[in-house]
């Protein structure tokens, strides 16, 4: 996906700045360039983060409105997350 | 409010500004204000369908402030599938709603079930604003907001293939555009004047 030059610029923007924040709970489908997430619900994969903001950190907090719906296992990737470079 | 489950966040909120120099809230909420409608894009009626929603629920500017007079540094909205409102709080940025940057649920379908339509409203009418959102850079010196920059971001709402769609994408100009001049009009109300740039929206606090 990186390969698609609109998109790369998004991931540049988002790694401009010393921090960024965001809710991940979106899911990219493609697997030949960018680690996205596969199936599931309203989560994105682990690995989804660190391929936008390399060394990131994620913290996670309380569960959510949506993530109560889902298993446990999901609710680490799509509640408050800090990414920190 | 739970006032329990607010004293537990804005203690959190405290203890992270001890041991951060900058903190963020983030709120992950589907509330509304009002009930008349979602704004669905440029020159489309208005429909019954909550999602987007631009009206702020009226606890959340009372638990965004309160996390800022306890040390948070940006608040962020998540949840609704629109962009809401700006605000400048004592010199911190309350976003109110985000948008959607990423959005391949079309795409991908609830729990696994591909359903085209899941943005398509009544009649056929089209979405586009869920598609629309910003990533916003706010500039801190010395602990101080300077600046926010925002940048329109569109997900390929006008993609034929699905493939293609809910992939973000810097807003081409005529977009970015009608992306600016709503978020100035949802964010006048609330006190806060953006600046429009090019195609880049900016607020000096």
């Amino acid at each position: 996906m990186l390969s698609d030059s609109g998109f790369r610029e998004v991931v540049e923007l988002i790694q401009s700045p010393d921090a960024a924040t965001g809710n991940l709970e979106g899911k990219f489908i493609d697997g030949r360039t960018f680690a996205g997430s596969r199936g599931g619900s309203f989560a994105m994969n682990f690995p989804t983060a660190p391929s936008i903001m390399p060394g990131a950190l994620i913290r996670t907090r309380k569960w959510n409105f949506c993530a109560s719906n889902f298993a446990q296992r999901l609710l680490a990737s799509r509640n408050l997350i800090i990414i920190m470079r | 409010m739970n006032q329990n489950d607010l004293e537990d966040v804005l203690a959190s909120v405290r203890e992270g500004k001890i041991k951060s120099d900058l903190i963020t809230e983030a709120i992950h909420a589907h509330h509304f204000l009002d009930a008349k409608g979602g704004y669905r894009g440029e020159g489309i009626p208005e429909a019954e369908h909550l999602d987007t929603n631009p009206s702020i629920a009226d606890y959340l500017p009372v638990f965004a402030k309160a996390t800022i007079d306890n040390g948070a540094d940006v608040f962020q909205g998540t949840g609704v599938d629109a962009l809401r409102g700006i605000e400048i709080y004592n010199g911190r940025p309350i976003f109110y709603g985000l948008g959607e940057i990423i959005r391949q649920m079309d795409t991908f379908g609830l729990a696994g079930r591909a359903d085209p339509q899941r943005s398509i409203g009544p009649e056929g009418a089209e979405f586009p604003v869920k598609f629309q959102s910003i990533v916003a850079i706010n500039e801190f010196s010395g602990g101080e907001l300077t600046e926010v920059r925002i940048y329109p971001i569109e997900a390929g709402y006008y993609e034929e293939k699905l493939a293609r769609r809910g992939i973000p994408r810097i807003a081409p100009p005529d977009v970015a555009q009608q992306i600016l001049t709503r978020l100035q009009a949802l964010s006048d109300p609330l006190g806060t004047t953006i600046e429009i740039q090019g195609d880049i929206g900016i607020i000096r606090p």
